[in-house]
């Protein structure tokens, strides 16, 4: 028996899985606004070294609030405009994956307030990363792999910053970095699943 | 030989079925659904027998079907649920499964075949 029907049947079952697959991938992230988020970290941790007033926790914080505020503004407005498509909605089925990485971001928010109640600054940084990094998760099965591996590079980054000693919240260099090239990696990924994209 | 992995059976009827995988391929490639006439020459389906296989696959969720007028004109539209993506995936990952077990067995038979046969018998 020839295995050349079996190979043609398992082209076109291949050729389906990825049509499949393009449907179910989540396509409401900009590749640029996340690339755009990651210069906007690096900037606001260059910002934060070069001031001229004392480091005090509560100044790092505003500056991070600050650096929250403009690159969610870049990316939760792309995804805006995605939705709008134009004028025309989408179906609900295409923006619920958005709604998938709220509830670790949302306890991400939660332990920001509890430590900063507790003058606990120092764990913010990894706080932020880890809840960061289990937002990637939730979007494994409808976003590209890439992206996957930049969440398991914040939860290693996150696991770092809480285990090693010496992490200050004043200093703004490991946030800027692991959120700077961790976005501007997330980006690039992004922009690859929009350079390889199935057409139909 | 080596028994299959896979067990066929677990292949879900409910796509197994070729006039039913054209629909759903068709509709896969289409981003916003496809309305009835374009499903039903894209699959060379008459109204009758495309009909019987939305109703099966809407039954079960897999399609949604949304009747509009549009310029007076009534238009049917046919469009995968997401339930009906990821079912209709978990059913092409346990197809491509069968399938590899099936080429597996196809060479091991090619293979004792040459080690059966007497070198004359190819001639």
């Amino acid at each position: 028996m020839s295995d050349e029907p079996i190979n043609e049947a398992l082209d076109q079952v291949r050729r389906m899985q990825a049509l499949v697959g393009d449907q179910l991938r989540f396509k409401g992230f900009s590749a640029r606004a996340r690339m755009a988020g990651g210069c906007v970290a690096l900037l606001g941790a260059l910002g934060l070294m070069l001031l001229n007033r004392p480091h005090t926790p509560l100044l790092h914080l505003a500056g991070w609030g600050l650096v929250l505020i403009v690159a969610g503004g870049i990316n939760y407005g792309a995804l805006l405009l995605w939705l709008l498509d134009g004028g025309r909605v989408r179906r609900h089925t295409d923006w619920i994956p958005a709604l998938e990485s709220l509830p670790p971001l949302a306890v991400g928010g939660a332990f920001t307030l509890a430590f900063v109640r507790a003058g606990l600054f120092d764990l913010l940084p990894a706080a932020w990363m880890l809840c960061y990094g289990l937002a990637h998760m939730a979007f494994r099965r409808n976003l590209p792999l890439g992206v996957y591996i930049v969440g398991f590079f914040y939860l290693a980054a996150g696991a770092a910053c809480l285990l090693l000693p010496d992490v200050s919240f004043t200093d703004p260099r490991p946030m800027g970095l692991v959120f700077g090239f961790g976005e501007i990696a997330g980006g690039y990924a992004l922009l690859q699943r929009d350079a390889t994209g199935v057409q139909s | 030989m080596t028994a299959p992995t896979h067990d066929p059976a677990a292949l879900e009827r409910l796509f197994h079925e070729p006039s039913r995988l054209a629909i759903l391929s068709a509709l896969c490639a289409a981003r916003n659904g496809l309305t009835f006439t374009e499903l039903r020459d894209a699959c060379r389906l008459t109204d009758g027998n495309l009909s019987r296989h939305l109703k099966a696959l809407e039954e079960e969720g897999v399609v949604k079907i949304k009747k509009a007028f549009v310029n007076d004109k009534p238009r049917t539209t046919v469009a995968l649920t997401r339930d009906g993506l990821t079912r209709f995936s978990l059913y092409l990952d346990t197809l491509s499964a069968v399938l590899q077990d099936a080429k597996r067995a196809a060479r091991q038979e090619q293979a004792a075949l040459r080690i059966t046969t007497p070198l004359g018998a190819h001639t």
